[in-house]
């Protein structure tokens, strides 16, 4: 696949392109890992975390391809700093491997604070009520018009519109308390 | 708090529906740096709610890591070893060379999409036993969803979500034919199900090794470029031509 296939793919969440990497570079991330402290269950945790990231980015309009950079690297790059972050949070953070495969153009810094904002908003959404979560779910991710979402439900279709309303902010309302309090 | 029909305004505006100086006429009363902070927060709300669905994705798609197994005693010398090889081999050329053993599923491994299901809440079911038999779907025992799903629907239950999580447990479960019969109405109505039941109604082709039927039922999904296996089936269509 090509680099622009790939981005593309990304984008609409292709499973295809998803295990098109999984198969050209999750042995690559599973040695970085294994080799700092981590197992193979840990590295395709990583591997999945590296995906959303890149998606998040492509999602949010912050990453952009450039000419000569692979986006390989960058899933590697991402990977690779997602799993110092995670064994920071163990403390277990002794000393990761320097790859000789990054360079300072594949710098994730901002990538990475894009995903992790985007996670801790996903962290509240996982924490609404059941209904809300399938709700929105339903919306946003599996793209479901209202009248359907509503015969799924068994509620109206004023009533999905109203709930949907309602859920949204609930997340606004998380999303803004947790906003002010960092 | 913003009302209900400003933030449809700012849906509208992340949908391309309508432009930054309509929305922000549209909602005169915020400052632009109020509007452009409202934008955001939507934004990302809405990238959160999908990241989610992403890992769900995800979890499900991906191979399972499967724990290195543990060193163990020999419990066989190596002339039972060497005599249990042979069997293994002659049951091997036995099962590639028996007429019609062949399941013929390379390109339906290829193409093979398992459709995690939708989360299942039992507030928002009031029927037991339809809980229960997505439960089972999810848990990936397609056997046991069948039977279940398949009570529900004799019981005169019969809606979009019991037909097409029994086609999708059918497929998985290598029952072709039975999967067609119960995806083939939801992919030609627009609904939640109408993209996964065409898409799996390929797979189910590609089981039955019928080369006609998958090139006719790609084909809308290759005349569709927003559908969401829009690639997969173009894919396939190359596939087929070599």
């Amino acid at each position: 696949m090509t680099n622009q296939e790939i981005f593309e793919g990304i984008a609409r969440r292709d499973n295809r392109t998803f295990l098109y990497l999984y198969k050209e570079y999750q042995a690559q991330i599973q040695r970085m890992v294994e080799k700092n402290s981590g197992n193979a269950e840990d590295a395709l945790d990583i591997f999945q975390e590296g995906i959303i990231a890149l998606w998040t980015n492509i999602q949010q309009g912050k990453f952009q391809l450039r000419d000569n950079a692979k986006i390989s690297s960058y899933l590697f790059a991402l990977c690779k700093n997602l799993w110092i972050s995670k064994l920071r949070k163990r403390k277990d953070f002794k000393s990761l491997e320097e790859s000789n495969e990054l360079s300072d153009e594949e710098d994730t810094e901002m990538l990475l604070a894009e995903h992790e904002k985007i996670s801790e908003l996903e962290k509240h959404f996982r924490q609404l009520g059941e209904a809300c979560r399938k709700l929105l779910s339903l919306f946003y991710y599996q793209k479901a018009p209202l009248k359907s979402i509503a015969a799924q439900m068994q509620i109206t279709e004023k009533t999905a519109k109203n709930n949907k309303y309602r859920c949204m902010q609930s997340l606004r309302s998380l999303y803004q308390q947790n906003a002010a309090k960092s | 708090m913003m009302n209900s029909d400003q933030l449809e305004q700012i849906e509208r505006f992340l949908d391309g529906e309508i432009s930054k100086d309509a929305l922000a006429e549209a909602l005169s009363d915020l400052s632009p740096e109020a509007l452009d902070a409202e934008i955001a927060t939507m934004q990302n709300i809405r990238t959160a709610v999908e990241a989610a669905g992403l890992r769900d994705q995800l979890t499900a798609a991906l191979p399972k890591v499967t724990p290195k197994p543990a060193k163990v005693r020999r419990l066989v010398s190596w002339r039972q070893g060497l005599a249990i090889a042979a069997s293994v081999l002659v049951l091997i050329i036995a099962y590639v060379f028996w007429p019609g053993s062949s399941d013929g599923g390379g390109l339906y491994a290829q193409y093979e999409y398992i459709d995690p299901g939708v989360p299942v809440l039992m507030s928002q079911s009031d029927d037991h036993a339809m809980y229960d038999a997505l439960t089972y779907y999810s848990e990936e025992d397609y056997a046991t969803a069948i039977s279940k799903l398949a009570a529900l629907k004799q019981q005169g239950l019969n809606n979009d979500t019991i037909a097409f999580y029994l086609g999708a447990s059918y497929l998985y479960e290598r029952q072709a034919k039975a999967a067609l019969e119960s995806l083939t109405d939801l992919t030609k109505e627009e609904g939640p199900f109408q993209a996964r039941a065409q898409w799996l109604s390929v797979l189910a082709a590609l089981q039955q090794e019928d080369i006609g039927s998958v090139r006719s039922l790609v084909s809308p999904i290759i005349g569709d470029d927003a559908h969401p296996f829009h690639s997969n089936a173009k894919q396939l269509q190359a596939d087929l031509s070599q």
